[in-house]
């Protein structure tokens, strides 16, 4: 099972997928027009629009005989709930944390310490 | 802040009444460390070789019992102002979860410390091939994205 989060996380973890991205920001394309801009093959690129795709990045809307891509930024939002969650996290982790030394002011490690 | 930190960083501080020698032992030694980490998770083990390049790895189980492991390795430790860390979360849904890191940074007056935690590497870890561009505008969208939720 692919987890969404993972799917949007591989599909910007490449370079060229990311420049798609950046191309596709000034309005939708088609893949040939796509293509022109990289030195790679024309089957490529589809490849890395389809993973695009496939993480929910870019949206194909017909037009005509043709094919457009374009953007959908809504999964990046996964990225932000990703960091949100961690955000959360290390809030409750500190307040755990001065909860417990402050009840506990006076232990003694110098045992645990000997023993490294 | 440049939109990057924005996005790409974790920060958070609190004030403790203890010194910083107090702080850092219950961030570093085990059998204190698993009295406070369980929250919503449950520890289990916490094996840690602080020295820079030693290795550490946690244990336990999420709020549904699901098992999971964090490792990673120490990259710097001046005792008891800073330990910093790479963190890598193994579990059933983050197995591409990449490498981050986490630094704790302790700073004690009149026998109060202040610890602050960054995260980050979020980006960075991501972009192994150093592209900077794509990522701005990634990272551009992601911003504009986040305005339009939050207006």
């Amino acid at each position: 099972m692919t987890h969404p989060q993972n799917m949007v996380f591989k599909a910007l973890a490449d370079p060229t997928r990311r420049e798609i991205l950046s191309l596709l920001r000034s309005g939708g394309s088609s893949v040939g027009d796509i293509a022109v801009n990289f030195q790679m093959s024309r089957p490529a690129v589809s490849k890395h629009l389809r993973q695009l795709r496939e993480a929910g990045l870019i949206i194909d809307r017909p037009v005509g005989t043709a094919r457009i891509c374009e953007l959908n930024p809504e999964p990046l939002e996964l990225i932000d709930i990703w960091l949100s969650e961690y955000r959360v996290f290390w809030k409750n982790q500190l307040s755990r944390l001065k909860a417990h030394v402050e009840a506990n002011q006076h232990v003694n490690h110098s045992k645990s310490r000997q023993h490294r | 802040m440049s939109i990057t930190q924005k996005v790409a960083n974790i920060v958070e501080s609190i004030t403790i009444n203890a010194p910083a020698s107090r702080v850092f032992a219950a961030l570093t030694q085990s059998d204190e460390l698993l009295q406070w980490w369980t929250g919503a998770c449950t520890l289990t083990s916490y094996h840690a070789d602080l020295k820079a390049g030693g290795s550490w790895v946690m244990r336990g189980a999420d709020s549904d019992g699901d098992p999971f492991e964090i490792n990673g390795e120490f990259t710097l430790i001046q005792a008891p102002h800073l330990i910093e860390f790479t963190w890598r979360t193994l579990g059933q849904t983050e197995a591409n979860v990449p490498f981050t890191l986490v630094r704790y940074a302790l700073e004690e007056r009149l026998g109060v410390t202040t610890l602050t935690v960054t995260h980050t590497g979020f980006v960075r870890e991501l972009d192994r091939q150093n592209h900077a561009e794509g990522w701005k505008s990634v990272l551009q969208l992601l911003n504009k994205y986040a305005q339009t939720q939050t207006a």
